[in-house]
């Protein structure tokens, strides 16, 4: 068997999942149709990451119970071979749309602020090798990449609020709930496409953990510091920019350090700082691909993580190229994503708690 | 075999982004200040303070290459670029673009936000760039900015953070917060205004006796030919006038981003009194609809307390009332013009459920109906009775 899990504590869970959480709460986020009307994402994405810690908190709750190390073992115990596989699919599928769209922001923000007389194409396949080797090298080496860039990503969200800071402006937040109740509750279920992953990945290399503790312990200790992040993050956004503005922009996080005039010291800041962005967004996007790597060869008893982890590298790439088409069709099928998305996550989380937590279900 | 393995993997992972493509280390010429005029044989002219950056030749370091002025008549920013590129040895490129300036022609004709609209993401243009009217002539007036000891312009921009901070003679304003008022209407633009020495109208919008400190109305003469001299005042995308320096500083005063300047209050017995102001905290702004309260707290330094001749409570009293008065003169002058420059937007947006009822409310244009009331409250720091030199 050569799954490439190692062991990992209950830092490097935390940071492996607050990373993603905070990534993935950040920059996985659909920027037209979430601010074309105005701007409740930051209430939305403090909604989600509560109600993905709850329901986190349910499904480790769950493994607890059923004493199964990870979510490959859960699915199989409580579906079986055929229907746990079947399962284990749109979670495989939702972790490597969620290492594709954070990148995605990041490569444009490169292409057109960076590289700038580059192409999206060369930008975009200088990822290939770094994830390939970060996802070959398996979860262990993720986990501690995490740790380390751990510090990285909390100073680039600390001088990403600071730069911006002179731009904060409170009215940019009116009208206030403009886009109304009903489109929180829906940014709220798309808010959880942004949560759900991180932790869901952690339980899928959940035997890597020191113990169920360690496990929930990251969990939940990862989606709040990411949650808490990335809320932080959507409100500086809310506060530099109207929403109708935000729609409209290609990298904001990256235009919001450049909305205030800087003194001639921090002028380039805002270039490192997406460089650590980057970097975070990476092994964030290693994590993903990884647990969606190695939830594939649990359900479908593979024992070498290499081939079927160096395959979903090229296909995130692939689908990272995609991503630049200016086709109405990949258009519509990214929006489906983004607004669907949260559904190939909890679909099998809720069918996992319903089995594993009702009445007289005990391991 | 693991050594070798592990080299390559940090070696990869120490950039972690990066690009395949191969880039020449060309030669750049990096547009320093981009101008825009109305053109005599095309729509417009656009004009680029350039420098050519050595990078890359022997004994030379990065950045100290030649300044130079070059421009182009053409329709569009982009087509302006692309007729210059061939005629240029090296590739223009935005990067450290740190000045738009608009004459005031295209100011008024509301051309701005079209001439804008393209470039922060074509030509990579950094959002914070500074913004900047020009009287007219911008060749001249580029020419004027320029002195030997400062061939790139960099001392008009200290001049603009200089006057914004300390003087409250202009508000420095970047091009996505000029956009955005453009936009949005939830205030409106107030941007620095410039002029050659000598030259444009002696009076603003808001009248008065202050000091004729506009449009190139300066009574003197420095190395610099061209000067800041108060601001452009837009409503919506179009500018409707220009205020003086002083005028600027009590918009600034009101809408809380002044920090420091001068007031020159005139007597009717004697001559003016000078004084410097601070604001000692952010003001008080009320909004109720069609009712605007301001109140405000300032320090005043009086400069010579010896030579004042009055009570404390009465010199109070008079710096007072000529403030509330200036301020209630200025906002009248700025709000029949449409002008929301006080950005009362900015509270009366909260009023509205939506963007669309934001919108169809037309707010700036019912600022005429809006009844403003300044309360100004003075604390003298070094009052008549105790002079700091006693």
């Amino acid at each position: 068997m050569n799954r490439r899990l190692g062991r990992f504590g209950l830092q490097e869970g935390t940071a492996a999942v607050g990373l993603g959480a905070l990534l993935s709460g950040t920059f996985a986020v659909n920027l037209g149709d979430t601010y074309g009307a105005g701007n409740v994402c930051y209430a939305a994405t403090a909604a989600g990451a509560l109600l993905s810690l709850l329901l986190m908190g349910l499904l480790l709750k769950a493994m607890e119970r059923r004493g199964t190390g990870d979510l490959g073992s859960l699915l199989f115990d409580r579906f079986g071979g055929l229907l746990g596989a079947l399962l284990g699919m749109p979670l495989i599928l939702g972790l490597q749309l969620c290492a594709v769209l954070p990148l995605f922001r990041f490569t444009l923000a490169m292409e057109r602020y960076i590289f700038v007389e580059a192409d999206y194409v060369p930008v975009a396949l200088y990822l290939l090798p770094v994830l390939l080797l970060l996802v070959l090298r398996g979860m262990e080496c993720v986990a501690r990449m995490a740790k380390l860039l751990a510090i990285p990503g909390a100073v680039a969200l600390v001088m990403t609020l600071y730069l911006a800071s002179p731009a904060f402006h409170i009215h940019h937040l009116y009208p206030l709930f403009n886009p109304g109740f009903s489109a929180f509750l829906t940014q709220t279920g798309e808010a959880l496409f942004r949560f759900l992953p991180a932790g869901t990945a952690l339980c899928v290399a959940g035997k890597g953990c020191q113990g169920q503790g360690h496990l929930s312990g990251s969990v939940r200790r990862g989606l709040l510091l990411g949650g808490a992040g990335s809320t932080a993050m959507q409100l500086g956004l809310g506060l530099t920019f109207f929403g109708p503005d935000i729609a409209g922009m290609a990298a904001p996080i990256f235009c919001m350090t450049m909305a205030a005039r800087q003194e001639r010291m921090s002028l380039r800041l805002d270039m490192l700082v997406l460089f650590l962005w980057l970097m975070a967004g990476l092994v964030a996007a290693g994590f993903y691909v990884y647990a969606a790597a190695l939830l594939l060869c649990q359900t479908a008893g593979i024992q070498d993580i290499r081939p079927v982890g160096g395959l979903m590298v090229l296909g995130i790439v692939g689908m990272l190229l995609l991503c630049n088409f200016d086709s109405e069709r990949i258009l519509n099928v990214v929006r489906l994503v983004y607004h669907g998305g949260w559904l190939l996550f909890l679909v099998p989380i809720a069918g996992l708690l319903l089995l594993s937590l009702g009445k007289g279900e005990k391991g | 075999m693991k050594r070798l393995f592990f080299s390559v993997f940090l070696l990869l992972l120490l950039p972690l982004g990066g690009c395949l493509q191969g880039l020449p280390l060309d030669k750049y010429c990096y547009v320093l200040d981009l101008g825009v005029e109305r053109g005599e044989t095309l729509p417009y002219r656009f004009v680029f303070l350039l420098n050519e950056d050595t990078a890359g030749e022997e004994g030379e370091e990065s950045g100290r290459g030649q300044v130079s002025m070059i421009w182009a008549e053409e329709r569009t920013l982009f087509s302006a670029v692309e007729a210059l590129s061939g005629a240029l040895p090296a590739q223009l490129s935005f990067e450290r673009t740190t000045l738009l300036a608009f004459s005031r022609e295209l100011a008024e004709s509301g051309e701005m936000d079209t001439l804008t609209a393209g470039v922060l993401g074509r030509l990579k243009i950094r959002q914070n760039v500074r913004m900047l009217v020009i009287e007219e002539d911008m060749r001249a007036a580029f020419q004027g900015f320029v002195s030997p000891a400062d061939p790139s312009m960099s001392r008009l921009k200290t001049n603009v953070k200089l006057y914004a901070e300390g003087h409250g003679y202009v508000e420095d304003w970047g091009l996505s917060e000029m956009r955005e008022a453009f936009r949005f209407r939830v205030g409106d633009a107030l941007l620095p205004y410039a002029a050659l020495v000598g030259g444009g109208p002696t009076a603003d919008m808001a009248g008065g006796q202050v000091y004729p400190y506009v449009g190139g109305g300066l009574l003197g003469e420095g190395q610099l030919k061209t000067s800041l001299c108060g601001s452009a005042v837009f409503a919506g995308d179009r500018m409707v006038g220009v205020l003086s320096g002083q005028h600027t500083m009590l918009v600034l005063m009101a809408k809380g981003t002044f920090q420091e300047g001068h007031l020159t209050l005139p007597q009717e017995d004697g001559g003016p009194l000078e004084m410097a102001l601070y604001a000692v905290k952010p003001p008080k702004r009320i909004w109720e609809p069609g009712r605007f309260t301001c109140r405000l707290t300032l320090e005043a330094d009086m400069e010579d307390p010896l030579r004042v001749e009055m009570d404390e409570k009465e010199l109070i009293r008079r710096i007072e009332t000529y403030l509330s008065k200036e301020l209630t003169r200025v906002f009248r002058a700025t709000a029949d013009a449409g002008a929301d420059v006080f950005c009362l937007g900015r509270e009366a947006i909260r009023d509205y459920a939506t963007w669309t009822a934001w919108q169809a409310a037309s707010f700036p244009q019912r600022l005429g109906e809006v009844e403003a009331l300044f309360q100004v409250r003075v604390k003298l720091s070094h009052s008549p009775r105790d002079p700091a030199l006693e």
